[in-house]
């Protein structure tokens, strides 16, 4: 029960990590896609997100005092918590230092994040039914043997009291 | 048998009253938070009053129902402790459907500022017409900030209140993107287009998210109140089995236990239906 509670809360976890990243790099690409600079767009993406985010999340995107952007880039490339998601800022960095336009790969990468999250919330649709009926027979039925059985129990000890 | 007839009168009767006082709190709640809305009190205060005020009258309705059907407060005072531990959990359910609803609201609003920004009206303009024209919860609060525009108070100001005020998730969002673009003379109405796609996939995600739980709330709905139902089935249908039932030792610790299954399992549940 244990483990299957921590498996559940790690896909929490995961679910809110995707979702922000979502957000954020939806954030950067209508940024980047009003004609502003990446660096920048971060910044104000970010301070959007302040009361959002989740303060890991927020502390993780935020660059470090004295740290410059594509410094921080490369942070997060190495650091960012779901591993499968490091290779976007990897790209980020490659193009940043490219001097490439970012709107098109800022939209490609919102794009893939969106058909994941999509992904994960029909996953979580097909699961709900298995843990819902975990925890149906878990909690549930216990009780319900409890509020039926227990008293036909009462009844048949107090009779029968030897 | 005519005990068994006076018992069962007097449970329609309780029953009866707690529904007269649910209805009667409902009314008078509805009305104090029509009040409370029309004088502009912050939407987190107005939760707390409908939370404690409800939980309060189902408490009261309990006690009365436990010294009537029981002839003892002891129940009646375990539902009003339960209930009261429960009301901040009442609180913030009442306060996320709310904002919920409230932020759904705002895509027609969207939908008409775009257009009203696509025949070249100005921001604060645009904001103004789409707030009045598309009657919405969203829109009305927004238009109250926005009154504040002619007075002195900038764009972003007023815009920055009504974000603060309200906790909005992905709304906040896109006001950011609007208010900057505005600031810097961007092109707002190409900045709309790629929004709105945004928000209706959000609004998607969220009416997909509300379904799924609503479906698993109203099955364990149906199994607890199923569970309970047929047990007091069985107290009306044997009337000899309730004192034989009361007067063990094992009574209450078999209800409670099975009452601290079923909050259990609520509490578990709540958390594997977190986004």
């Amino acid at each position: 029960m244990g483990a299957a509670k921590g498996f559940e809360m790690v896909k929490a976890v995961e679910r809110q990590q995707l979702v922000a990243l979502l957000y954020f790099f939806e954030a950067l690409r209508l940024y980047v896609g009003v004609g502003y600079d990446l660096a920048y767009a971060w910044g104000r993406a970010l301070e959007g997100f302040r009361t959002l985010f989740p303060a890991p999340i927020y502390e993780v995107l935020h660059p470090s005092p004295g740290e410059a952007f594509p410094d921080c880039l490369v942070r997060l490339s190495r650091e960012w918590p779901v591993a499968e998601h490091r290779i976007w800022f990897e790209l980020l960095v490659f193009l940043y230092q490219q001097g490439t336009a970012l709107g098109g790969n800022l939209e490609r990468i919102a794009g893939r994040l969106r058909k994941e999250n999509q992904l994960a919330l029909e996953n979580f649709g097909r699961r709900l039914p298995l843990v819902l009926n975990i925890k149906l027979l878990l909690f549930f039925f216990p009780a319900a043997m409890l509020l039926l059985m227990g008293p036909l129990l009462i009844m048949l000890q107090e009779s029968f009291p030897g | 048998m005519s005990a068994l007839f006076v018992f069962i009168l007097a449970s329609v009767c309780c029953f009866l009253m707690i529904g007269f006082c649910t209805a009667f709190a409902r009314k008078r709640l509805w009305d104090l938070a029509k009040r409370l809305r029309e004088e502009g009190a912050d939407s987190p205060r107005l939760f707390s009053v409908k939370a404690y005020a409800g939980v309060g009258i189902v408490a009261l309705a309990a006690l009365l129902g436990g010294l009537f059907l029981f002839g003892s407060p002891i129940p009646g005072c375990l539902c009003l402790g339960g209930f009261w531990v429960l009301t901040p959990a009442i609180r913030r359910v009442l306060e996320g459907r709310w904002l919920a609803r409230f932020e759904s609201s705002s895509l027609p609003f969207f939908y008409a500022l775009a257009a009203l920004l696509q025949v070249g009206l100005a921001l604060p303009e645009a904001l103004f017409r789409a707030a009045r024209q598309s009657q919405t919860p969203f829109s009305r609060r927004l238009l109250r900030h926005l009154n504040n525009f002619p007075s002195g108070t900038s764009l972003e100001e007023c815009l920055n209140a009504f974000k603060k005020r309200y906790r909005l998730e992905t709304s906040s969002l896109y006001f950011q993107v609007l208010q900057t673009a505005y600031v810097r003379g961007l092109p707002v109405s190409q900045f709309m287009d790629s929004m709105l796609p945004l928000l209706e996939a959000e609004e998607a995600r969220r009416e997909r998210l509300k379904t799924l739980r609503q479906g698993a709330w109203a099955q364990v709905g149906l199994v607890v109140s199923l569970s309970w139902g047929l047990a007091a089935f069985l107290a009306l249908w044997q009337p000899d089995f309730g004192p034989l039932f009361w007067g063990s030792r094992w009574a209450i610790p078999c209800l409670v236990t099975a009452a601290a299954f079923q909050l259990g399992g609520i509490w578990a549940l709540q958390r594997a239906l977190r986004w």
